[in-house]
């Protein structure tokens, strides 16, 4: 393992919000390492900083300590419009609530992160139409979020986040608002990306998609207090003589 | 009933719970409102407001029709007097009368009198008699019986302290001793500011003399009858006096204006202008106000959404919050109305002294009844779009969670920017009319009058004929105080002229030219002239073009000499030189007549700055003596600080001769532009208000659509958009907006600023610099007002994307 290089490594990572002289350390000196093609799961109660480490790790937040490092990248002296170029290009994000822009089609919510992109427009129909394509929602592409159902909106959330076909996913209780058929749906999503290369970290509570994941990550109180990995993975790693202790 | 208390008793509450929206609202209806009523109140007492007469619209000016020289409302004769006013049907009376002033002498300080002699039927003519004493009686029109007056309220009160025991008292006027038969009522200064009314009495001379123009006519209609009858009678008797008295009356029509007209004609359009401007203002602070309310409408959506689940029904809601907006309203007129007490206070004390009627301006019962109708009708205008939408709700729409920018928000976004290009677009309208007026005033200021202002002390004076009854004891008497000033320290110069300034009525007389055969066209064409003394062009500073300025030998026993302005030379010589040429006043007697052009000089802005320039003639004064004159002093310092030394000069030559309106050219200047001044400042203050009320506008409804779409801004930063993109979004759609409304502002205003050509000066009412610089402006206003918001925007936490709600 220690050859290939990780996508994603947090050394020390330490995140303190201060408000009205309360001190919150949501992070506590997170060691994390992903690497390329792997599906983690993070889980953990709720406050215990899943959040956070999701939103340090898509570069919407900066870590208070310690260093990250995105594709042997040190992050900490990348300046605002370098950070948004990284979240734009290389990391695709799914929200617990949807978060599609209520005023724009289905369409033009996919082809959102590519205009950031300056891509040309021929080129974003293509990708976009693709990526509804994969998440079977290529027939709603006119149609406001308001006229979806939470799991087609979720779906549509999807297909931004892939579309830009970035290096790494990460996704935040995805299912956190659906019921469990369309849930079920989006993780299948999600897994069927995972197949075909893609990187995820994702959050979330239930222990029946985080049992989806190639190896889960127990946060309490800003600390990971286990890693286990799943059936799968340990298979995977047995085979490769990976020897767990 | 209980309901409406109910309303009313809920509306303060939620008023009172949002303070910070209340005051906002309340203040910017405040202003609106405050604006209307303070030039309503103008418009009412100037436009609207009666005269102060009885059945004032019977009153009308009965003008000569000057169609020889376009002066449509001219001076009369008396013996044309006498026939108009002999001959028709259609009037009760008709009056003439004539100011002057005379100098009030004996008790205190000598002082001008503005003096209006009339004919005897004067005061039934106008419906009004004297408070106190009579008015005249008929044999009082007889030249030696005509020593009587009538004091005005404010001069009796002033000079006599209110002393019952004036009547039959002897004043002295002009060195004539006279009799105080009455004093009018408070109020009554026809025609204008006039201090004493006496009998006109005109000599057997001035009675038969049809071709001598001096009176202005004024009449009184019949009752039921149209002024348009008036018109067809008097026509045909004019018709009948040009064919009889064809010499002198051909060409002469007669011409009636109602009084109304004569008195506030000049300043309609500039009142309506203003009143325009105001109702604008008005407006953009309900559209203001509307956007606020439909804000606010959005962010109560729960609380109506649950007051129809409890069965309110539609009309039941916008009744709820149409109270609310009429009590904002009301609120908002009531402050108002204090604010326009304040600003007509002001107005009436900025007010230029020519403006008329001012004095009758004031916050009367029909100005508050205005502006409590414009404040209910206000409180409707910017509730019911709000109220309408808020009724409209969608329980189901609203409970659904897909969209972010809340129910309804695109319909409600829609009206809310019509709303703000509106507003842009009424500002822009505005802006350029204060643009127009304040280019106007910078050329005006910037017009050379043809000579120098700066350092200049006039005064004027009038010698009484008691006194001085011969031009050789007037010439001295100018001569020797000419003297006396040039010797004071600190002048440099002084001279006199009979007017500086050249007055709509100027003295002037037909002429005829020798050696140049008179042009039928031409030969009634006036040419004022003035007498001047020695000196008088070089202290002005007025440039001389060929020839000579006067000079001492141009004495009494001398040739007749005149130096004419360059339009006159230009007029009527050509190419020509003008020099050794001469002109007569009316056909020449005897060679003696006869006067020398001996100089030319450069034309001046005499008869105003905006004005056009005529053909002028002077005099010497020696050989033209004048008893009124107006003295120039040219200082080395301050010429005001000279005031008093001139004034102690004067008096050391005569103790009694009153000294009026000692003032320095440049105020001379500045009066003659007040109005135009005021105009322009309160079209630049309305304008003003208007920007800073469209900025709060389209920044009210950026920073809203911004806190409504927060996640999104969020979200979109999550998806990579730069801290450029979300300015780029942001800016750009309020720039759509203002963008839109500067388009049609300048539509607008290019349509509507031909109203007001009138009020402009050397500038056309689409004048390309402010069309360009005030978009510009407006635009740019536009972009620093959505700037701000946007920059919050892109200080959205992205982290807001990761929480759910
Ligand atoms: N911006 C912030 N300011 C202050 N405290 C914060 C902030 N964001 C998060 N926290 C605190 O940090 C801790 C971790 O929050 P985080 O949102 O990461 O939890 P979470 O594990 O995602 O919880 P959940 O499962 O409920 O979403 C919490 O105690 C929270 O109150
Ligand atoms: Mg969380």
């Amino acid at each position: 393992m220690s050859g290939s290089e990780p996508l994603l490594r947090l050394d020390g990572v330490t995140k303190v919000f201060y408000t009205d002289e309360v001190e919150t350390h949501a992070l506590a000196g997170i060691h994390l390492e992903v690497q390329p093609g792997e599906y983690v799961a993070i889980a953990g109660p709720s406050g215990c900083g899943k959040s956070t480490l999701l939103s340090i790790l898509g570069l919407l937040d900066s870590p208070s300590e310690g260093a990250y490092h995105l594709n042997g990248r040190p992050v900490e002296k990348l300046t605002a419009s370098e950070r948004a170029r990284i979240r734009n290009r290389e990391i695709g994000f799914i929200f617990q609530s949807f978060n599609l822009i209520g005023d724009l089609t289905v369409f033009e919510n996919v082809e959102l992160p590519l205009t950031y992109r300056g891509m040309k427009a021929s080129e974003r129909r293509e990708r976009v139409h693709a990526a509804l394509e994969k998440v079977g929602m290529a027939h709603r592409a006119k149609h406001l979020p308001s006229q979806l159902s939470g799991g087609q909106q979720q779906r549509v959330a999807v297909a931004r986040a892939v579309a830009g076909q970035p290096a790494i996913l990460l996704a935040d209780e995805p299912t956190g608002n659906l019921d469990s058929t369309n849930g079920e749906a989006v993780m299948e999503l999600l897994r069927e990306l995972h197949r075909e290369g893609a990187t995820i970290c994702m959050v979330t509570h239930d222990p029946r998609f985080a049992r989806h994941a190639d190896r889960s990550i127990h946060l309490f109180d800003g600390r990971i207090v286990e890693e286990d990995h799943s059936p799968k993975a340990e298979k995977e790693l047995e085979e490769s003589g990976f020897e767990m202790n | 009933m209980e309901a409406l208390l109910h309303d009313i008793r809920f509306a303060l509450r939620v008023l009172v719970k949002n303070p910070g929206f209340t005051l906002v609202a309340a203040f910017a209806l405040a202003l609106g409102i405050g604006a209307n009523t303070a030039i309503f109140s103008v418009v009412n007492g100037v436009l609207l407001r009666p005269l102060a007469y009885p059945k004032p619209e019977q009153l009308t000016m009965v003008w000569l029709d000057n169609r020889r020289q376009g002066i449509r409302e001219d001076i009369t004769s008396w013996p044309n007097y006498t026939d108009w006013r002999d001959q028709n049907q259609t009037f009760q009376r008709m009056a003439g009368y004539r100011s002057t002033r005379l100098n009030l002498t004996g008790s205190g300080e000598p002082e001008e009198m503005q003096v209006v002699m009339a004919t005897t039927n004067f005061f039934q003519l106008m419906g009004i008699g004297p408070a106190l004493g009579r008015g005249f009686v008929d044999d009082e029109s007889q030249p030696g019986k005509d020593n009587v007056v009538v004091l005005s309220h404010g001069l009796w009160q002033r000079r006599f302290g209110g002393d019952p025991s004036i009547l039959n008292r002897q004043i002295n006027l002009n060195g004539q001793a006279t009799t105080v038969i009455g004093v009018m009522p408070a109020g009554f200064e026809f025609p204008s500011k006039t201090d004493m009314w006496g009998p006109l009495a005109p000599n057997d001379r001035l009675r038969a003399a049809r071709g001598a123009f001096w009176l202005p006519v004024i009449g009184r209609l019949k009752d039921s009858v149209t002024i348009e009858q008036a018109r067809a009678e008097m026509n045909v008797i004019a018709e009948r006096l040009e064919n009889e008295y064809p010499d002198i009356n051909r060409g002469y029509g007669v011409n009636l204006v109602p009084l109304h007209e004569t008195t506030v004609g000049n300043v309609r359009t500039a009142l309506l202008v203003l009143l325009a401007a105001v109702v604008f203002v008005l407006l953009i602070a309900c559209a203001n106000v509307a956007n606020l309310l439909l804000a606010r409408a959005a962010t109560r959506s729960r609380e109506i959404a649950v007051r129809s689940a409890l069965g309110a029904g539609r009309g039941r809601i916008i009744r709820q919050l149409l109270t609310e907006s009429l009590i904002l309203a009301i609120t908002g007129g009531a402050v108002g109305v204090l604010l326009a007490w304040w600003g007509v206070d002001l107005l009436v004390k900025l007010g230029p002294e020519n403006l008329p009627r001012l004095s009758e301006v004031r916050l009367d019962s029909r100005v508050l009844g205005f502006t409590f109708s414009l404040s209910l009708l206000t409180g409707i205008v910017f509730g019911l779009a709000p109220a309408i939408y808020a009724s409209r709700l969608d329980l189901s729409e609203m409970l659904k969670e897909g969209s972010r920018t809340g129910p309804g928000g695109k319909r409600a976004n829609i009206v809310r920017s019509a709303f703000v290009v509106t507003e842009l677009a009424f500002a822009l309208l505005l802006l350029i009319g204060a643009g127009l007026m304040i280019r106007s005033f910078a050329r005006i200021q910037n017009v050379d009058p043809g000579f120098r202002t700066d350092r200049l002390l006039t005064l004027q004076l009038r010698l009484p004929r008691t006194k001085y009854p011969d031009g050789a004891q007037v010439n001295a008497f100018y001569q020797q105080l000419h003297e006396r000033l040039a010797a004071l320290p600190g002048v440099d110069g002084a001279s006199a002229t009979t007017s500086i300034l050249l007055p709509q009525l100027a003295n002037s007389s037909g002429f005829v030219i020798e050696g140049r055969a008179p042009d039928p066209q031409e030969q009634r064409l006036e040419l004022p002239f003035d007498s001047v003394m020695p000196e008088y062009f070089q202290v002005m500073g007025v440039p001389l073009l060929r020839g000579r300025f006067f000079t001492a030998q141009d004495g009494p026993d001398a040739p007749n000499v005149a130096i004419i302005n360059e339009t006159m030379a230009g007029k009527y010589f050509g190419s020509d030189d003008p020099l050794g040429r001469r002109f007569s006043f009316g056909t020449p007697r005897n060679d003696s007549d006869w006067i020398t052009i001996v100089g030319v000089v450069r034309d001046t802005k005499r008869q105003g700055l905006a004005a056009p320039i005529r053909i002028e003639s002077f005099m010497p004064a020696a050989q033209n003596p004048s008893r009124g004159m107006e003295i120039v002093i040219r200082t080395s310092g301050d010429p005001q600080a000279m005031a008093g030394t001139v004034r102690e000069q004067v008096r050391q030559l005569d103790a009694d001769l009153p000294i009026a309106s000692i003032r320095t050219m440049e105020e001379i200047f500045s009066t003659s532009i007040a109005e135009r001044r005021l105009n322009m400042l309160l079209l630049g203050i309305f304008a003003f208000v208007a920007l800073v009320l469209a900025a709060v506008g389209i920044y009210g409804v950026m920073s809203y659509a911004i806190s409504r779409r927060t996640n999104e801004m969020g979200v979109r930063i999550a998806l990579g958009a730069t801290r450029g993109d979300i300015l780029r979004l942001v800016v750009g759609q309020g720039m759509r907006l203002a963008l839109a409304g500067v388009g049609a502002g300048t539509v607008l205003a290019f349509v509507m600023t031909r109203w007001m050509s009138s009020l402009l000066f050397g500038i056309s009412s689409t004048d390309l610099w402010t069309f360009t610089l005030v978009p510009v402006l407006l635009a740019a206003t536009g972009l620093l007002a959505c700037y701000i918001p946007a920059r919050r925007a892109t200080r959205v936490d992205p982290m807001i994307a990761l929480r759910y709600e």
